[in-house]
């Protein structure tokens, strides 16, 4: 234990056994804000001033067109949270967002080129075969950690690495004319349909999948079975939970919903395969499905923060000489700010008279 | 077998920052903290060297910001964890991505620049001797500084580890922190001491690649290194003898991409048959995808069948939290 003498008294520091509620929301706008301080300090190392860099984003996400674009962020961000969110829950680290993106991506663009004469049913097939492709890559993880216990942290990152370059490779295979380096356009059939400023089908399946994991930890015995383990994995076994099911059927929904994540921004904000086409996504759900922790509303929360993030970096990298990387330097500090605030605030400092050795064994006896 | 030979002298340079990276993570593995961070310190460590020595300091004045730069981030890392009992895999991915992001967004201004890079020189003395061995002579005993280093302290390392006071320590604070605290060996004071280790050498690894081999930076330079590095301690069984034959061998399969450049799989046997798969296989792109394909296969193979519990720090990943605290 720490302390300090002062005199007679000790200083403890000691676990906060509460949580409370206006704290942990304390901390993250605390988070929110040492970060926007921090990135402002950096912005004006490139000689920029923090203050209109900051209106220029806010004023554009305020306007018509930026909230469009809001919205269009928020649809993969959420998905692949939810991705990272649900097998977190259950104490399981996917950190492979990206490689179900990549892989929902690259299926989605070959099944929409494949099937030209299947009408409007090659929209659909073009998503679910997304879908089917990310739960076969996050299977391999689920599996290999349920049965050999292979760290998941690993295997999800590599594969993430791995299919960055697998989508720029697809790409290549796919390419379309042109001078720059894209996917070939994809047939009208297999592109959704869009409304207001360039919102797709996704918003709709991105609403849906966030309905169902909600109902999925309320209603359901399997979420139920998630949050067991999560609390105490020996204890969940114990009372005869299969660990082997909770696993791999975490990682299998994070792959469905990162995979149509990735399909999704194909056939709806793309329309084609493009190389890169997710910007650190898969990172960006890790701090998402952190913030989020045990209570699916602040996942919400968090994928608008860093959708707005996202919208806002992007408008000054256009506008102002600021690198990209901002938007990651963002996630990072935000998310190191939240756990030191998490950190101090789980620890409060209590005021104790001190006892001596022997005094406190005579109390005991 | 010339080709071959070719290879394994590209394989030298991509070894030593995997080897550096891998031997300092081996440290703080022991003692029961997974620094997930290695790839962001390795990032800053990278750039650091290089604005030195693009700013006129000397190749060793590159090297010494660049182990201070990452040591400053990995007390960072352990203030978080050690102290303030965050999520080591949290706390690590973070540190990872920002360590990368900071990297990235500074080296902006430094990207594009080239400086001439450590040259390969013989050790003193029996240097020559050494050179003059057929095959691997050259290969082993004509590099740089830095991977003489790096050589030099996997015995060290070893040693360290495996042979002295503090070895021990370090080892109980990563398998029995309760008991060793008891006993006067304070866990968190050498859970401190070795992410400090950790970042030195992740520092000295991010030196290794822009100093001794890139002699450039470039975004994301480290092109997920760090996170190899991860990956063959386990393979190497948390030992730094071991930790070599692993690094080399991931450093092969880096040094393909280089290596591999316009290769003619036609003299290949079934050419005619195969071609399409050889037309895959020999893509470059394909070609950058294998050392991740290799390290996911290679943590298969020695998982499989055997009990890794065993010998992995039975309190890896745990926080050390006092009763009472």
């Amino acid at each position: 234990m720490k302390s300090i003498k002062l005199g007679d008294f000790d200083l403890r520091i000691r676990k906060r056994e509460e949580e409370s509620k206006y704290i942990n929301i304390g901390v993250i706008l605390g988070a929110v804000v040492s970060s926007f301080i921090l990135i402002g300090i950096a912005i004006s190392s490139y000689g920029v001033s923090p203050i209109e860099a900051y209106q220029l984003g806010f004023s554009y996400a305020l306007s018509p067109s930026g909230f469009s674009g809001l919205i269009v962020r928020m649809i993969p961000l959420l998905l692949v949270g939810l991705a990272v969110y649900i097998p977190l829950r259950a104490g399981l680290y996917n950190v492979a967002g990206g490689a179900g993106i990549y892989g929902g991506g690259i299926a989605a663009a070959a099944i929409g080129l494949a099937t030209p004469s299947f009408g409007r049913l090659s929209l659909l097939m073009a998503l679910l075969g997304g879908a089917v492709a990310g739960m076969v890559i996050l299977a391999i993880p689920g599996v290999l950690r349920a049965y050999w216990d292979i760290n998941e942290i690993l295997t999800t990152l590599l594969l993430s690495f791995m299919f960055v370059r697998l989508n720029n490779y697809a790409v290549t295979v796919m390419r379309g004319e042109g001078g720059t380096l894209t996917g070939e356009a994809l047939p009208a059939n297999a592109v959704s349909p869009t409304i207001g400023g360039g919102i797709h089908i996704g918003l709709a399946i991105a609403i849906l999948g966030f309905v169902l994991s909600y109902f999925l930890f309320r209603r359901t015995a399997f979420g139920y079975e998630i949050d067991m383990f999560g609390d105490n994995p020996t204890a969940a076994v114990r009372s005869g939970i299969n660990r082997n099911k909770i696993i791999i059927g975490t990682f299998l929904i994070g792959g469905l919903l990162s995979g149509i994540a990735g399909a999704s921004e194909v056939v709806g904000l793309h329309g084609r395969l493009l190389p890169d086409f997710s910007p650190g996504y898969g990172f960006t759900a890790v701090a998402i499905a952190i913030i989020g922790r045990k209570n699916i509303y602040r996942v919400l929360g968090a994928t608008f923060l860093f959708a707005f993030v996202y919208i806002w970096g992007s408008r000054i990298e256009l506008l102002l000489p600021v690198p990209t990387a901002v938007i990651a330097v963002f996630e990072a500090t935000v998310i190191l700010f939240f756990l030191v605030g998490e950190g101090i605030v789980n620890y409060k400092v209590n005021v104790e008279k001190q006892t001596s050795a022997e005094e406190k064994e005579v109390s005991s006896v | 077998m010339s080709q071959f030979i070719s290879l394994l002298e590209l394989a030298v340079p991509a070894t030593t920052p995997l080897l550096l990276a891998c031997l300092g993570e081996i440290f703080s593995e022991r003692s029961g903290v997974l620094n997930l961070g290695i790839e962001g310190l390795m990032s800053i460590g990278a750039l650091a060297a290089i604005i030195v020595v693009l700013s006129g300091g000397g190749l060793w004045a590159g090297v010494l910001m660049s182990v201070v730069v990452a040591g400053v981030g990995a007390l960072v890392f352990a203030v978080l964890t050690i102290s303030l009992k965050s999520d080591q895999v949290v706390s690590g991915v973070m540190i990872a991505l920002l360590g990368v992001a900071v990297a990235n967004f500074y080296g902006n201004n430094w990207s594009g620049e080239t400086i001439s890079t450590f040259s390969q020189t013989k050790l003193p003395l029996i240097g020559d001797f050494l050179a003059s061995i057929p095959y691997v002579g050259e290969l082993l005993f004509m590099n740089t500084p830095l991977d003489y280093l790096a050589l030099i302290l996997v015995p060290i390392s070893w040693y360290v580890l495996f042979r002295t006071k503090l070895g021990l320590k370090i080892t109980a604070a990563g398998n029995e922190s309760k008991a060793a605290d008891t006993m006067g060996i304070d866990p968190i004071k050498i859970r401190y001491l070795t992410v400090l280790i950790s970042g030195l050498f992740a520092g000295l690894a991010g030196a290794a690649l822009s100093l001794g081999f890139t002699g450039y930076w470039t975004a994301n330079l480290i092109d997920s290194r760090g996170w190899i590095a991860i990956a063959i301690v386990i393979v190497a069984r948390w030992d730094p003898l071991k930790a070599i034959i692993g690094a080399f061998a991931f450093g092969f399969t880096y040094s393909l991409q280089f290596g591999l450049q316009g290769f003619n799989y036609q003299s290949l046997p079934l050419s005619d048959a195969l071609s399409g798969t050889y037309e895959f296989l020999f893509d470059p792109i394909i070609i950058s995808t294998y050392p991740f394909v290799v390290t996911i296969a290679m943590l298969v193979f020695f998982s499989v069948g055997t009990n890794t519990d065993l010998v992995a720090p039975q309190e890896l990943a745990k926080n050390y939290i006092r009763e009472g605290e």
